[in-house]
C-alpha cells in the first residue's frame, strides 16, 4: 500500500503543480504561447531521457549527453554544412557513435560507464567550444521546422517507441533484468554485453535527436549547444521517481512525468517573478523533497 | 535433570500479516543438545533469532539465567554469552581474518580508542590454533580463504568466548563432509564443557545422531517434543510434514537405465588451478552424479560445462549437431539448462514477480515478431508454475515472498518453460525442506524419462546414490572413480573415493 502511494508521489505533484501555476500566475501559465514554449522546451529533455532510462535500467549512468550533443552538431556542421537532411542523419549517426564508444570503455575497459561518459562529456565540449571560437555556425534553414507541431510529432514518435520498446521487447526487458541481477541474467544465457551496447546505442540515438532539436530551436551551433543536458536529464528522471540503481522498478513514465514537472517548476517559478538565481535554489529543495518521498529505498531495506 | 539456562515463553513473532512464530515455548539445559525441526518456513530460523537478538519478539518473555533477557542486537546477545553461527557468509570480504574475528569487539583491545592490530593478529593467531588452525593467517584478508574456512574462522571466533549458548542455525548444510565432522567434533566438546546447543537442520540424520531432544514445528507453532529413542528421521518427517510420507523419497527403481546416445561430451576439460583433463559423456535420459568435497571443483566444473566459466583447455561439445558450448548464450539456445548452488544470488531476480522469473529464458519462444506480448508471458508463467505446484498466490506474487523450496520450483519451472533437454544442476535440493526436496526428486526422475539428460552436483552423498544412474568422483580437481547404480553402493565407498 505504502508502495503504491510512493509510486503515485510523481504523478500527484505534476498535477498540483499544474493547477498551481494555472491558479496563482493571472492565467499567463495557461496562455496557448506559454504552453507551446513549455512543450518545445521540455522536448528537447525528454527525448534525451527516454534514451537514458534505457542506460539506467541495467543499472549504468550515461553522462555523456550535453558534449555527446554538442561534438554530435559540430561534426555534422563540418561535413554536411547547410545540406539540412544529411545533417540530421548525420547527427543521428554521431549520436549513437557516441553511445557505443562510451559502451566500449565500459565493456571491454571494465571502467564505470558514468566515468566514460564524463570524459566524452568534457572533450566533446571542448571540441565544439573550440571550434565554434573560430567559425560562426549558422543554420538558418533550420529554423523553419521550428515550430510546435514538429516538435510534438518527433516527441509522439520518440515517447510511443521508447515505451514500446521498454515494455514489449526483449531489449527493454532485458536491460531491467540486468539491473536486477547482472550474474543470473547471464545464467540465463542472456548475452549482458550485448544488450548492454544496445542500450547506449539507444541512449546514443536520443541523443542525436535532441541535437537536431537543439539546433532547430536555435537555429546555429555554439560552444554551450547542450550545455547541462545531462544534468537536467538526470535531475528530470529523478524527479520521475525513476530507480537509481535500475532493475525492475525502471519505469519509462519516469523520464515523461519527470521532464515535464522539471520544466513546469522553471517556468512556472519564472512566471511569479522570481530572481532566476533563486529558481535553482527552490529547485534544488522540491527536488529533495521529491526524491525523500518517492526514492527506491529496497536495497536499503536488504541490509537493514 | 540438568540446569535450565534459557527459557523463552510464549514467544510470538509477526512480520507484518505474517505470523512466523505463535506461542513456542522452549528450554535449554546445560550440557543439553535441542534440535529445531520444521520445514522451511515453519518458524524454526525467527524462534532462535529471537533468542540471538536478530530480532525482538512481537511478544513473550525469556529468561536467562534467572534474569529477564531482552538483547537489543546480536552483539548484545553475543556479550551475554549467546553465539549464533548461521548458513550464510559471516565474514566480511576487504578486512582481515583478524579484524572480522573481534568485528565490535574492538574496545576490548584499544587503548585510548587505538586499536593495537599486533595484538588483535597475536590473539586471532592463539584462537585459530587452538581450533586447529593454523594454517590460516590471521594478517590475511579473509575472502582469500574458501566459505569452508570462513566459515571455520567464524566458528573459532564464537567459541573463543566460552559461550553459554550456541546456537547452529543449518551451517553444515553448505560445508563438506570434512567441515561438518569439525562441527561435529565441536559439538560434543562444547557439550562437554556444560554450553546448551541449539541445532537447526534439514538433515535429519544428523538431528539423530547430535541431539538429546528435539523440538518440531510447523508453520509457526509447535507440533511436539521427541526425546531419547523417539528420535528418528522416520518419527521427524512425519510430525514435520502432518502426515505420513508415503512412497518412496528417492527414485523408486535401483537400475542404471538410459539410452546409448551420447547428448554432451566433455573432453579434456581444465580451469587452470582448479580442476583438469575431466573428460565425461552424459547420455539421453541419464542423471549422471558427481560427488566430491566443496572444495574439489565441481561446482567450477558445472559452471564450465554451461560455458560461464571459460576453460583453459578441453572442450563441452553437444553431439546431435556438434555445438562447442563457449558461453551461456550458446548453452541456452541450445537447450541446456543450468541451475546454480547459490540461488539467492545466481539464479534468482529477487524483487520481480514468479512470473518475471519463470519467463526470463523463454522471450525468444513466446516473442511474435519484434514484440512480446503480457497475456503470452502470463500464459506460459501460468502453465508452468501451476505444473510444478508452485505455492503462491498468484504469478504476480513476488519471489523473494516465497520459501527456498518454492523458488527453487520457480528456477526449475524457468527452464522446463524454455523446453530444456539437459539439466545441470548444482546441489538441486540445497537448504530446501524435505516435502519440497521429494516433489524435486520426482520432478527429476519425470523428466528422466521424458529423455531428458540431468548433470547434478551433490554434497549428499545419499543424494547422489537415491538419484544418479551413474556417479563420478571428484578429488582435488580429478576424477577419481566412477560408480554404477546399485543397491549395495553405501554412503563410505562414494565417501572413501572422494577424500
Amino acid at each position: 500500500m505504502r508502495e503504491q502511494m510512493k509510486k503515485m508521489v510523481p504523478v500527484a505533484g505534476l498535477v498540483i503543480m499544474f493547477l498551481l501555476f494555472a491558479f496563482t500566475t493571472d492565467g499567463k501559465f495557461l496562455t496557448r504561447v506559454n504552453l507551446q514554449n513549455l512543450i518545445i522546451q521540455s522536448a528537447i529533455t525528454m527525448v534525451a531521457a527516454v534514451g537514458t532510462a534505457f542506460v539506467m535500467a541495467h543499472n549504468n549512468l550515461d553522462f555523456s549527453l550535453g558534449g555527446a550533443c554538442a561534438l554530435s552538431c559540430v561534426l555534422s556542421y563540418l561535413i554536411a554544412g547547410q545540406n539540412l537532411p544529411l545533417f540530421f542523419i548525420l547527427c543521428m549517426v554521431f549520436g549513437i557513435v557516441c553511445g557505443l564508444f562510451s559502451a566500449l570503455l565500459h565493456i571491454k575497459g571494465q571502467i564505470p560507464a558514468f566515468m566514460a561518459g564524463m570524459c566524452l562529456m568534457f572533450a566533446g565540449r571542448g571540441v565544439a567550444q573550440s571550434v565554434a571560437a573560430n567559425t560562426n555556425m549558422l543554420m538558418v534553414g533550420a529554423a523553419s521546422l521550428n515550430n510546435i507541431w514538429f516538435f510534438l510529432l518527433v516527441l509522439l514518435v520518440v515517447v510511443v517507441l521508447g515505451f514500446l520498446i521498454f515494455n514489449y521487447t526483449k531489449v527493454g526487458k532485458y536491460q531491467k533484468l540486468i539491473g536486477t541481477n547482472p550474474k543470473a541474467t547471464e545464467l540465463s544465457g542472456i548475452n549482458v554485453n550485448a544488450y548492454k551496447t544496445i542500450a547506449f546505442a539507444i541512449s546514443g540515438a536520443t541523443i542525436g535527436i535532441a541535437a537536431c532539436l537543439t539546433v532547430i530551436r536555435s537555429a546555429s551551433i555554439i560552444g554551450n549547444t547542450g550545455l547541462n543536458l545531462e544534468t537536467n536529464v538526470l535531475l528530470a528522471l529523478s524527479l520521475g521517481g525513476i530507480s537509481i540503481t535500475g532493475g525492475s522498478a525502471t519505469k519509462m513514465r519516469s523520464a515523461i512525468i519527470g521532464t515535464l514537472i522539471f520544466f513546469i517548476l522553471n517556468n512556472g517559478l519564472t512566471l511569479w517573478g522570481l530572481n532566476p538565481d533563486y529558481v535553482d535554489i527552490v529547485k534544488a529543495v522540491f527536488f529533495l523533497l521529491t526524491v525523500t518521498i518517492s526514492i527506491d529505498r529496497s536495497q536499503y531495506d536488504m541490509i537493514a | 535433570m540438568e540446569e535450565i539456562i534459557l527459557k523463552a515463553e510464549n514467544m510470538f513473532k509477526e512480520f507484518g500479516a505474517t505470523k512466523a512464530v505463535s506461542d513456542v515455548t522452549l528450554e535449554l539445559r546445560k550440557g543439553c543438545v535441542l534440535g529445531l525441526v520444521g520445514e522451511n518456513g515453519s518458524g524454526k530460523s525467527t524462534l532462535s533469532s529471537m533468542i540471538a537478538g536478530v530480532y525482538p519478539p512481537t511478544k513473550g518473555v525469556m529468561t536467562y539465567k534467572g534474569e529477564e533477557y531482552r538483547p537489543k542486537s546480536v552483539l548484545d546477545a553475543r556479550k551475554a554469552g549467546i553465539q549464533y553461527l548461521t548458513q550464510e557468509q559471516g565474514t566480511i570480504d576487504g578486512m582481515t581474518v583478524a579484524e572480522n574475528m573481534f568485528l565490535g569487539e574492538e574496545d576490548q583491545m584499544s587503548k585510548m580508542g587505538n586499536v593495537s592490530i599486533k595484538k588483535l593478529n597475536l590473539l586471532a593467531r592463539k584462537i585459530l590454533d587452538e581450533n586447529g588452525m593454523n594454517y590460516v593467517n590471521p594478517k590475511a584478508m579473509v575472502e582469500t580463504y574458501s566459505f569452508e574456512d570462513r566459515k571455520m574462522i567464524e566458528t573459532a571466533r564464537a567459541l573463543s568466548h566460552q559461550p553459554a549458548i550456541l546456537i547452529i542455525d543449518e551451517t553444515t548444510t553448505a560445508l563438506s563432509q570434512k567441515g561438518r565432522e569439525r562441527i561435529y567434533e565441536i559439538i560434543f566438546e562444547q557439550k562437554k564443557a556444560g554450553t546448551a546447543i541449539v541445532i537447526i537442520s534439514h538433515d535429519l540424520d544428523e538431528v539423530q545422531k547430535l541431539c538429546d531432544e528435539v523440538l518440531i514445528m510447523r508453520d509457526g507453532v509447535y507440533v511436539d517434543t521427541l526425546k531419547g529413542d523417539e528420535i528418528n528421521a522416520h518419527n521427524m518427517r512425519e510430525k514435520m510434514i502432518g502426515r505420513t510420507m508415503e512412497g518412496s523419497y528417492y527414485r523408486g527403481d535401483f537400475e542404471c537405465t538410459y539410452e546409448d546416445e551420447v547428448v554432451l561430451e566433455v573432453k579434456d576439460l581444465s580451469v587452470w588451478g582448479i580442476f583438469s583433463d575431466v573428460s565425461f559423456e552424459l547420455h539421453k535420459g541419464e542423471i549422471l552424479g558427481i560427488g566430491g568435497l566443496s572444495e574439489c571443483g565441481m561446482h567450477e566444473l558445472l559452471k564450465t560445462v554451461f560455458g560461464a566459466i571459460r576453460p583453459t583447455s578441453g572442450s563441452v561439445t553437444l553431439v546431435q549437431n556438434q555445438v562447442a558450448l563457449k558461453n551461456t548464450t550458446v548453452s541456452v539456445k541450445n537447450k541446456v539448462a543450468y541451475i546454480p548452488k547459490d540461488r539467492d544470488k545466481e539464479s534468482l531476480f529477487q524483487p520481480t514477480s514468479i512470473k518475471d522469473n519463470i519467463v526470463a529464458s523463454s522471450y525468444d519462444k513466446i516473442k511474435k515478431g519484434f514484440f512480446i506480448k503480457p497475456s503470452d508471458e502470463k500464459k506460459l508463467a501460468d502453465e508452468q508454475a501451476k505444473k510444478i505446484e508452485v505455492k503462491m498466490q498468484n504469478i504476480e506474487q513476488l519471489i523473494r515472498d516465497l520459501s527456498g523450496g518454492n523458488k527453487q520450483k520457480v528456477v526449475i519451472a524457468k527452464w522446463i518453460a524454455n523446453e530444456s533437454q539437459i539439466f545441470i544442476m548444482d546441489c538441486p535440493t540445497r537448504g530446501i525442506d524435505i516435502g519440497v526436496k521429494a516433489k524435486i526428486y520426482k520432478l527429476m526422475d519425470t523428466l528422466k524419462h521424458e529423455g531428458i539428460s540431468i548433470l547434478m552436483v551433490s554434497e549428499e552423498m545419499m543424494e547422489l546414490i537415491g538419484m544418479a544412474d551413474r556417479i563420478i568422483t571428484m578429488k582435488d580437481g580429478r576424477l577419481s572413480k566412477e560408480f554404477t547404480r546399485s543397491k549395495d553402493l553405501s554412503e563410505s565407498t562414494i565417501i572413501s573415493a572422494i577424500v
